[in-house]
C-alpha cells in the first residue's frame, strides 16, 4: 500500500536549479516504488493549470505570483482554499515541501498540519544567521518547522545549519544526499589522445559562487603552464570581469567563455576536459561535482559548506578559498592527470554506486514510514506549546496564526464540504514498476 | 552548552538509537559518499563540533561608552537650544538679532580653527578652494534665506499655533532617532577611521533640521526676526555638529569637551529662566540616564549576543592584489 505524497516547491519546471532536478527524480523513483506522487508549485506564465508528466506524475501550477526570486508572496493563508482542495482530491497524507526560501512549501506544511496530514520538509540550501534576509528567513524556517514531522537535509553540514537555523532536535533531521542520473553522466566511450589540458568550469557567475577568485586564478594558471586550456560554462553579473580578464592578459585562444547551457549540455561540455575546477564560496551539497567525476573527471574545489562530504579523496583535491591554495591545487591537479596515474574511468561507475536515485528514494521512503499518524497528531495544546516557544513576539504571533488557520479550516469545511469534492482517479500502476522495484532491491544490497 | 540552548526537544525516541549491539561497527564519518551502517538520523559526538560563537565580538569599556553617548545628549542640546531660543523670541519677545551675532561669531571662529589646524597637520591635501567655495555657499544661503523670509513667515499663516508646535514636535523626534551620531570616532583608530569620518553626511537630520527651524520660525511676527532665527537654527543645528565632528576628527579633545560644557549649560540656564526649576530637575534626570543609564544598559544586552559561525557560511575569498 504506497502513500499519496504532494511535493510543495515553488521551485520547478520550467526553472532550472539543483532544487527542481531533485524533486522530479524523487518524484519519478518514489511512483516506482508503488507511490502516488503529485507536484504542487506556482504557475510559470503559460504553462499553468495541472499538467501530467512522464509515469503519471501529476503536476499543480497554482495561480500564484512570484514576487522574490521565483518564490510565491508569504500571504499566509491565502493558499489554504486551494490547497485544502488539492489534497483532498488527491487524498493526500504525506505533504513533502522542498527549499527554505520556498514560501508556497511553508504554506502547504501549515495547511497540512492543520489538517492533520504528516508532514517532511527537504533543506536544499545554506543560510548564514547575521544579515537581515537570513534573519527573516529564518524566523519563516522556524515557524514552519515548529510541528514538522521530519526534516531532510542534503549534507551533513546542511543538517548542522538547519538544525540551528529552525531550533530543531538533531533525531529529528535526517541526511539524504542528492544523486545523478549516472547514465546522462558518462565519459566518452573512447577518450580522444590529447596533448592539451583542458579545465573545465560550469557556474553561475555569481560573487558567492566564487567569480572573483576564478577571474584571479585563470592568468596565473595560464602564465604558469603553456598547455593549459579554459572552457567556461555560465553567465551572470561577473561574465563581463572574466572577458576584461581574458582581454588584459591575451588569453582569447585559452579561455573559452560558452555562456549559459542547458543542463542537458552540461555533459557533452564536460566530457571535452580533464579536470573540473569549482571555485564556489557556499555550497549545501554541489551535484555538479559528483556529475563531473560521473564524466570521469578529476575535480578541483575549494572545501567550503558540505563539499568535503560529497567525492572521496582520489577524485578530488581540495584548497582553501584562498588564490594561492587554490592555484597550488589546480596545478597539483594537472600533474597528477599528466602523469597519467590516475586512472579517471573507473570514476563513472563508482559514482554511479555512491549516488543512485533508487537509493535516495529508497531512504525518503524510510523516513515516510518513521512518521506515526498517532504521534504526529498530538494534542492543539501541546502543538501551539511548540509554537509559543519560538520567541518572545513572534511565539505569540505564531500561536494566534495557528489558530486562525484552525478558523479558516472551519470555515472552508462548513463553504466547501470536503465530501462535495471529486476524487482524482489515480493513474493506473504499470508492471514496469513492479519489476524496478526488485532490480533497487539488487542495488541496494 | 551549545545543544542546550539551541535545541528545544531532545528527548530520543527510542526506535532512533543505535542498538548497543553495532557497538563493534566502524566509527561514523561525516561522509555522504559511504554506505554507513547507521540510520540516516544518526547524530553523532562530532555534531556542531565546528561551530563557532561571538568571534568577532568587540569589548566595550563603560568610559568610551559614556564619552560616545555624550555625543546624544550634544545633539540633542543643540536642538533644545534652538527650540527654548524660539519660545524666549516668541513669548518673552527677546530680541532675535542677539544670538545670530553671537552664533555666527563663534560659527566663523570655529570655522576658522578648523581650517588652519586642518592646513597645519596635511598642507597638501586640502586645496585653499573649498574654503573660498564654503565662504561663497555661505552668502549666497544667507541671500536666499533674506529673499525667502516674507514668504516664509506667512507660511503656516492659515493653520493654528498648535498645529505647528505639533509639527515641530513631530520633526525633532525623527530628528533625534535618525540623526547619524559617528560613535565610531573612539575605538576606531588609523586608516580606517579616516574612512569612516569621509563618509560623515547627515543628509536626513540636517533636512528635518531646516524643516523644523522654518515651520517655528513661519509662527514669528516680522520678516528680520524670521531672517535672524533660521539663521540661527542652521548654524546650531546643522553646523555646530559639523565643526564638533570636525573637532573630534582633528583630536582636539579639550575643544570638544568646552564645546559640550557650554552649550548643555546654556540650555540648562535657558530651561530654568523659561520653564522653571522643576522641569530642569526632569531634564537632569533624562541627562543622567542618557550618559549613564544607557551605556550600562547597552553593556548589559551584550550577553544575549549570540553570533553564530560554521562552515556553512559564505567564506571571504582571499585574492592577492597586484
Amino acid at each position: 500500500m504506497g502513500h499519496n505524497i504532494a511535493m510543495v516547491s515553488d521551485f520547478f519546471f520550467p526553472q532550472p536549479g539543483g532544487v527542481e532536478f531533485h524533486v522530479y527524480h524523487l518524484s519519478q523513483k518514489l511512483i516506482d516504488l508503488g507511490h502516488s506522487v503529485i507536484i504542487i508549485t506556482h504557475d510559470h506564465g503559460s504553462r499553468n493549470g495541472v499538467r501530467t508528466l512522464t509515469n503519471g506524475l501529476k503536476v499543480y501550477y497554482v495561480p500564484f505570483v512570484a514576487v522574490y526570486r521565483n518564490s510565491t508572496y508569504p500571504s499566509v493563508f491565502s493558499g489554504f482554499p486551494i490547497l485544502r482542495n488539492i489534497f483532498i482530491r488527491e487524498q493526500i497524507d504525506i505533504v513533502h515541501g522542498h527549499g527554505s526560501l520556498s514560501n508556497l512549501c511553508h504554506e502547504a506544511i501549515l495547511h497540512g498540519r492543520t489538517m492533520g496530514l504528516k508532514t517532511v520538509f527537504t533543506d536544499h540550501s545554506l543560510l548564514g544567521f547575521a544579515d537581515v534576509s537570513s534573519i527573516m528567513g529564518n524566523k519563516i524556517l522556524k515557524f514552519a518547522l515548529s510541528d514538522i514531522g521530519h526534516v531532510i537535509c542534503v549534507s551533513h553540514t546542511c543538517k548542522e545549519n538547519t538544525v540551528l537555523r529552525g531550533s530543531l532536535d538533531p533525531l529529528n533531521v535526517s541526511v539524504i544526499p542528492n544523486a545523478v542520473v549516472s547514465e546522462d553522466f558518462s565519459p566518452l566511450a573512447i577518450k580522444p589522445k590529447r596533448d592539451k589540458i583542458t579545465i573545465v568550469v560550469i557556474t553561475r557567475l555569481f560573487p558567492n559562487k566564487g567569480a572573483d577568485l576564478l577571474t584571479a586564478i585563470i592568468p596565473e594558471i595560464c602564465r604558469e603552464r603553456p598547455e593549459v586550456n579554459f572552457l567556461i560554462a555560465g553567465d551572470g553579473p561577473k561574465f563581463l570581469d572574466l572577458e576584461q580578464m581574458r582581454e588584459k592578459y591575451f588569453l582569447q585562444e585559452r579561455v573559452a567563455l560558452i555562456g549559459a547551457i542547458k543542463h542537458e549540455e552540461v555533459r557533452d561540455v564536460m566530457v571535452q576536459g580533464d579536470i573540473y575546477l569549482h571555485p564556489s564560496l557556499t555550497e549545501a551539497f554541489g551535484t555538479v561535482l559528483v556529475e563531473a567525476a560521473s564524466c570521469g573527471l578529476y575535480v578541483v574545489t575549494t572545501k567550503v559548506g558540505g563539499i568535503p562530504e560529497v567525492l572521496p579523496s582520489h577524485m578530488t583535491s581540495f584548497a582553501e578559498p584562498i588564490q594561492d591554495s587554490l592555484v597550488k591545487a589546480t596545478l597539483g591537479a594537472i600533474d597528477v592527470v599528466q602523469k597519467g596515474n590516475l586512472d579517471t574511468s573507473k570514476f563513472h561507475a563508482e559514482v554511479a554506486k555512491m549516488y543512485s536515485w533508487q537509493n535516495i528514494a529508497k531512504r525518503t521512503e524510510n523516513v515516510y514510514e518513521s512518521l506515526d499518524i498517532g504521534d504526529v497528531n498530538e494534542d492543539l495544546y501541546l502543538r501551539l506549546k511548540k509554537y509559543y516557544c519560538c520567541g518572545l513576539v513572534a511565539g505569540k504571533l505564531f500561536v494566534l496564526i495557528v489558530i486562525v488557520d484552525i478558523f479558516v479550516y472551519v470555515i472552508l469545511e462548513w463553504v466547501y464540504p470536503s465530501d462535495e469534492i471529486d476524487r482524482a482517479t489515480k493513474w493506473p500502476k504499470q508492471k514496469k514498476g513492479h519489476k524496478n522495484n526488485n532490480d533497487d532491491n539488487e542495488v541496494m544490497y | 552548552m551549545a545543544n542546550e540552548l539551541l535545541i528545544r526537544q531532545s528527548s530520543p525516541g527510542p526506535k532512533h538509537t543505535p542498538s548497543p549491539l553495532l557497538r563493534r561497527v566502524p566509527s561514523w564519518k561525516k561522509l555522504l559518499y559511504l554506505k554507513q551502517s547507521y540510520p540516516d538520523n544518526y547524530t553523532d559526538k562530532s555534531f556542531l563540533s565546528q561551530l563557532k560563537r561571538n568571534t568577532t565580538v568587540a569589548k566595550y569599556s563603560y568610559f568610551n561608552l559614556v564619552d560616545d553617548f555624550c555625543l546624544i545628549l550634544l545633539y540633542i542640546s543643540s536642538l533644545l537650544l534652538v527650540v527654548l531660543m524660539f519660545s524666549g523670541i516668541y513669548l518673552h519677545r527677546w530680541n532675535s538679532i542677539l544670538p545670530t551675532i553671537v552664533s555666527s561669531i563663534f560659527s566663523i571662529l570655529g570655522f576658522g580653527i578648523v581650517q588652519i589646524y586642518d592646513k597645519s597637520v596635511k598642507p597638501s591635501t586640502r586645496p585653499s578652494q573649498s574654503s573660498e567655495l564654503n565662504l561663497k555657499s555661505f552668502i549666497l544661503i544667507i541671500f536666499i534665506l533674506l529673499i525667502l523670509s516674507p514668504i516664509l513667515k506667512s507660511l503656516t499663516k492659515s493653520a493654528a499655533s498648535d498645529s505647528a508646535w505639533a509639527l515641530s514636535f513631530a520633526l525633532c523626534l525623527c530628528n533625534t532617532i535618525f540623526h547619524d551620531y559617528s560613535m565610531n570616532s573612539s575605538f576606531i583608530h588609523g586608516k580606517q577611521s579616516q574612512q569612516i569620518f569621509s563618509q560623515y553626511k547627515p543628509i536626513l537630520s540636517t533636512n528635518i533640521s531646516l524643516s523644523n527651524a522654518i515651520v517655528l520660525a513661519s509662527r514669528l511676527t516680522s520678516t528680520s526676526q524670521v531672517f535672524f532665527f533660521i539663521l540661527f537654527a542652521v548654524q546650531i543645528n546643522i553646523l555646530l555638529p559639523l565643526l564638533d565632528f570636525n573637532i573630534r576628527r582633528l583630536k582636539l579633545h579639550i575643544l570638544h569637551y568646552s564645546l559640550l560644557f557650554v552649550l548643555f549649560n546654556l540650555v540648562n540656564y535657558l530651561i530654568f529662566t523659561l520653564l522653571g526649576s522643576k522641569i530642569l530637575i526632569y531634564w537632569f534626570i533624562c541627562v543622567f540616564f542618557i550618559v549613564f543609564g544607557m551605556p550600562s544598559y547597552f553593556l548589559f544586552l551584550q550577553r544575549y549576543k549570540n553570533e553564530l559561525q560554521g562552515p556553512w557560511d559564505m567564506h571571504k575569498p582571499i585574492i592577492n592584489k597586484n
